[in-house]
């Protein structure tokens, strides 16, 4: 593994419910931006991850459309609003193009990290492909993506019980202090990880899709603890 | 042993003639109706007393027997002492005294013992004989033996000498001429290479024919002559011939004397002399495996002292008495007394086969050698030309080779080869049957199962269970019945056999499948260098037979036949090979070869993998097989290599972009200096570090590739790809040449744009598979996996480079469907030899992942 940095923030589960919906506006703007394209993008797959993935009761997910096809959404105001947050600061460093990998780390009670779902961001386009000017081609990758996320849990073996997960950032050593020094994210601060939080025991790769939208070059696999 | 004895009589008194002739003046015929037997150590020796006796007009006996007068002997040991109480033992001072004095003295002065005296004589020298008596009957109460075997302690020196005379030639492998001795003395060598001899010796008449039959012409005057109009002739007439008792019939030309009484040929001349017993052998046990293994009554009763060699062939006189072909000739000596051998005469075998094919070769060259005394005839030109019926045709070429060679042969007719066949075994000896069309119903239902072709023993013992003894039996089982219970090619077979029907077709020229030699008698090794040696000397063997033939092969096959773990380190039979377990393995090689060296090489290597004791070898033989011409290059690579071609085409337009984005992105890397990006290894990268790994695993096949890709990456696909695949390789040579002249301008013009692009599509050329689809590689490998018995290391090679250069350019989920399917193929295929190709496969792949990602990709890699 290369020496990086990584960001995390910690969400605890709690254990009230609070029946609330909380709709995600988004807002197409007339400038879309391939940062925003992926964003999108990656709240749905975080959603998805999290719904395939059992580590929250299915009755908090309700079922939506996107890019044609039926896709999972947390209606649990804190999960949404941690994933939220996670999601501002990505889009921040997107636009500097200074994230690297977005992954999904689920932890053990132990909290010892047994699975990752890795977003490798291989490539990032700012300008609009003229050749896809609908967003036609990319659309029908994010949706592919979607139909084999919901395939990719009978590859891997269930989760333990009391799983948590945490979103971590894969980006450059000079955002950590920037991070830090930024008043935005006060209210949400990231902390640097030891590689025991990230590194997954003896990990086997089952890949899920690359995606070529024509914005960026994405690849998504997960990788599963020998020892989970 | 009675043929032996009388063998070595007759020597004697040959020798005496030469030595008389000779010698006269000192000769006399004082020891006449003396016969002595030498027993043991003498001071004259055994030779010397022999000579004397030779040259006094005595007899020497090798063997002690009723005819025998006096026993000569300087010591006995007590044992011995009893059994010979009735013999006259006399030491060998009288024969010497008797030579110096030139008359026969009386023996009684020089007897060895007297029945008081003998304890005294011989006191020191019978008591530590005792001892070893001792010991001998000790193993002999283990190993449940009859006191017979006390005679293996008479091994004292002089009979070791004598052993060592009897079996000179009989060697054992780590001789350095062992080979060509084999090689001119294997029975089974020398049948076996005849049958392929004569494929062949009919293939180059059938070349050199300039389509006259001169025996036809003879044929038609002779049907004139019988003058009888019947015109038999059906559609399709298939003769069968074979030679009656072949080897004793050759055997007799020059033996007339024995004509009429039973006739063996085999190796051996008689029984093992007792006193030849070797240490260490469990007859019991060989017997036993004997038995399990055929249940057959030929190896009932065999002592100890039978002979264990194997009858070749025997007279129908003998057959009389209950003898078989493949019996051990003690069996046989049991069943018939006065059984007479005769040894092999190859040289006649020849010349007679020659004859045989020589004399059919004037009739017909429709002929499908089977072996070298039989053989397919399809008569139903020479019956249409010569208007003869086949029973005349039968006579008349019966008679003629009757008279060219002097042995009988037999015919059989029928419609198809079951028949034919049928009706030989009907027509023997010396006969011949015609089965007409109208008969055959009748006819099948007396022939018993073990008559059918391809009907085993074991098939045999199967439908005996099911109640089958006859066709008859068998036409009432349904072909479904058939076919569930042995398979859907025997079953089906089986049933069409039962009724007579066969549409197997005669071939008449013959294709070599493979090049073998294989050895497995006398292979006993006490080293590894031994082991290295031999088989060094045998790959030249199966080399000069390549040569001969002007093939080379590309599988090697090494058969190693192994001691069975709890079979006796000394086998009954001298020097053959007991009770084994056979090791076979193989190997695949990139191209085909034929020299020493190579083969050698790759031979030594599989023994290597398979590590067994050279003391433990007991038959070692090379196979080569996947042969062709020396012209002729892989097909199945060539298959690869058009569909790479292909799919370079389709992809052409499409890789352009890749590229730039790819040194784009390369680009980024560089410009953000981040740590991360630059230890990642970028696609080009990690191309070009494979790249050198390929061009030194890939060989001859793939260059040619690059050179057929570079004339050729258009034009192709203007033609059926499947069309051109299937085509022998110079017509396909042929169509890419024309085409490629055809539009050579175009070709130049892409070049140059390719070359403009980037420097890496050379790279990319070198490879296969490259610019194929997911798709296309499954079904390619769908295709390779059900289509080959084994996997070659070059294709194997291939696939792995293959699927390192996808992981290297982060392909996962390409590679995840690829592996997966091979999976799938490899699981269906059961076959050991592929899943260990897929998992050195998958090492390769996983090695990769690691290096690439830092973990393995999840897969199966179990088949159970």
């Amino acid at each position: 593994m290369p020496p990086s940095m990584q960001c995390e923030k910690r969400h605890e589960v709690c254990d009230v419910w609070i029946n609330y919906f909380l709709s995600i506006c988004l807002t197409v703007a007339l400038c879309v931006t391939a940062s925003d394209i992926l964003i999108e993008f990656l709240e749905v797959a975080i959603h998805n991850v999290l719904y395939v993935r059992n580590i929250y009761p299915t009755s908090i997910f309700v079922r939506r459309k996107k890019y044609g096809v039926p896709v999972q959404m947390s209606t649990h105001p804190y999960l949404n609003e941690y994933i939220t947050e996670c999601l501002k600061t990505i889009k921040d460093l997107l636009t500097k193009n200074e994230v690297r990998k977005v992954t999904v780390v689920f932890f053990d009670e132990a909290q010892i990290p047994v699975e990752r779902f890795i977003f490798d961001i291989l490539d990032l386009n700012r300008t609009l492909n003229q050749d896809d000017p609908y967003f036609i081609k990319g659309e029908e990758a994010l949706r592919g993506f979607c139909l084999k996320l919901a395939m990719t849990g009978s590859n891997l073996k269930p989760l333990p019980s009391k799983s948590t997960f945490r979103v971590q950032l894969h980006t450059i050593e000079a955002v950590s202090v920037s991070l830090a020094e930024e008043p935005r994210y006060q209210d949400f601060p990231w902390i640097e990880t030891v590689e025991q939080e990230t590194e997954v025991m003896n990990p086997s790769i089952v890949p899920i899709r690359t995606l070529d939208t024509g914005f960026h070059k994405l690849q998504v696999y997960v990788e599963e603890s020998g020892e989970k | 042993m009675a043929a032996k004895k009388a063998k070595l009589q007759e020597q004697f008194s040959e020798d005496v003639a030469k030595e008389g002739s000779s010698q006269s003046n000192a000769s006399s015929n004082i020891f006449h109706g003396v016969a002595i037997f030498v027993n043991g150590y003498t001071v004259p020796s055994a030779d010397s007393l022999k000579r004397m006796m030779m040259m006094h007009g005595g007899m020497y006996h090798h063997y002690q027997s009723d005819k025998t007068t006096h026993i000569i002997a300087s010591n006995l040991p007590n044992c011995k002492l009893k059994q010979l109480r009735t013999m006259k033992v006399v030491k060998p001072n009288w024969i010497v005294d008797s030579v110096q004095e030139h008359r026969l003295l009386d023996y009684r002065q020089y007897l060895l013992y007297t029945s008081r005296a003998q304890a005294r004589l011989n006191f020191g020298q019978s008591e530590v004989e005792s001892v070893t008596v001792v010991q001998g009957t000790k193993t002999v109460s283990e190993n449940n033996k009859s006191a017979s075997i006390i005679q293996t302690d008479m091994s004292t020196s002089d009979v070791a000498e004598e052993k060592q005379l009897s079996h000179a030639t009989a060697r054992n492998a780590t001789e350095p001429n062992f080979l060509s001795e084999f090689y001119s003395h294997s029975r089974l060598h020398h049948i076996s290479t005849m049958g392929a001899l004569f494929k062949q010796y009919v293939t180059q008449l059938r070349e050199e024919s300039d389509g006259r039959f001169p025996g036809q012409k003879r044929l038609r005057e002779f049907g004139t002559m019988n003058n009888n109009s019947q015109n038999l002739s059906s559609d399709r007439t298939i003769m069968h011939i074979d030679m009656d008792c072949f080897f004793v019939s050759v055997g007799l030309r020059d033996r007339p004397h024995l004509k009429g009484l039973p006739v063996a040929v085999t190796h051996a001349k008689g029984n093992i002399a007792p006193s030849h017993q070797r240490k260490g052998v469990d007859l019991a046990f060989e017997m036993n495996y004997y038995k399990q293994k055929s249940e057959i009554e030929t190896v009932s009763n065999v002592d100890e002292i039978d002979s264990l060699s194997e009858i070749a062939s025997c007279s129908y006189e003998a057959r009389k008495c209950g003898l078989k072909n493949g019996m051990f000739l003690g069996t046989a000596l049991k069943l018939c007394p006065n059984l007479k051998t005769i040894p092999y005469d190859f040289e006649g075998y020849k010349e007679v086969s020659y004859c045989l094919y020589n004399t059919v070769a004037a009739f017909t060259l429709d002929i499908e050698a089977v072996s070298c005394d039989e053989m397919f005839v399809d008569c139903k030109d020479v019956l249409r030309n010569t208007c003869t019926s086949p029973v005349q045709f039968a006579s008349f070429l019966r008679q003629e080779i009757k008279d060219k060679t002097g042995c009988s042969a037999s015919a059989g007719f029928g419609s198809n080869r079951l028949q034919a066949r049928l009706a030989t075994k009907k027509a023997k000896p010396d006969g011949q049957f015609y089965l007409e069309p109208s008969m055959v119903t009748n006819f099948m239902l007396d022939i018993v199962v073990e008559d059918l072709p391809g009907v085993g023993r074991n098939l045999t013992s199967l439908l005996h269970v099911m109640g089958a003894r006859t066709c008859s039996d068998l036409q009432r089982f349904s072909q479904a019945h058939l076919q569930q219970e042995f398979g859907v090619k025997t079953g089906n077979a089986l049933y069409m056999h039962c009724r007579g029907k066969d549409d197997r077709v005669l071939s008449f020229s013959h294709q070599r499948k493979s090049v073998s030699a294989e050895v497995n008698y006398g292979i006993r090794f006490t080293s590894q260098e031994e082991a290295t040696a031999f088989l060094k000397q045998l790959a030249g063997e199966v080399s000069s037979r390549l040569k001969k033939i002007k093939l080379k092969g590309r599988c090697i096959t090494l058969k190693l036949m192994v001691r069975a773990k709890e079979a006796p380190i000394e086998t009954a039979k001298f020097l053959g090979h007991g009770v084994c377990d056979h090791v076979t393995r193989s190997s695949t090689l990139t191209t085909a070869v034929a020299d020493q060296d190579t083969i050698a090489r790759e031979v030594l290597s599989i023994a290597k993998q398979l590590s067994v004791k050279p003391s433990d070898m007991r038959g070692v033989g090379i196979q080569v097989t996947r042969l062709e011409s020396d012209s002729m290059s892989s097909k199945f690579l060539d298959r690869f290599l058009l569909r790479a071609t292909r799919g370079t085409q389709q992809a052409n337009s499409s890789r352009a972009p890749k590229e730039e984005r790819n040194t784009q992105q390369t680009v980024r890397a560089s410009n953000v200096g981040s740590p991360v990006v630059q230890n990642r290894v970028s696609p080009q990268q990690a191309s070009s570090n494979i790249a050198p790994q390929q061009e030194v695993c890939t060989s001859k096949g793939e260059l040619t590739s690059r050179l057929q890709f570079e004339i050729s990456p258009y034009e192709v696909c203007d033609l059926d790809e499947e069309v051109l695949a299937a085509l022998p390789e110079d017509i396909r040579q042929e169509i890419l040449q024309t085409c490629q002249s055809s539009s050579n301008l175009q070709v130049q013009k892409d070049e140059v744009v390719t070359n403009m692009k980037s420097p890496v599509i050379e790279q990319v050329d070198m490879s296969l598979y490259n610019s194929m689809t997911v798709n296309q590689v499954r079904s390619l490998m769908k295709e390779w996996v059900s289509c080959e018995d084994t996997p070659q290391p070059c294709d194997v090679s291939m696939l792995a480079d293959y699927l390192e250069r996808q992981v290297a350019s982060r392909n996962i989920d390409d590679i995840i469907l690829v592996v997966r399917c091979l999976y799938r193929c490899v699981y269906k295929k059961k076959s050991g030899v592929w899943q260990e190709a897929y998992h050195n496969i998958m090492k390769k792949v996983q090695d990769m992942m690691l290096v690439v990602y830092g973990a393995k990709l999840k897969l199966q890699d179990t088949f159970t």
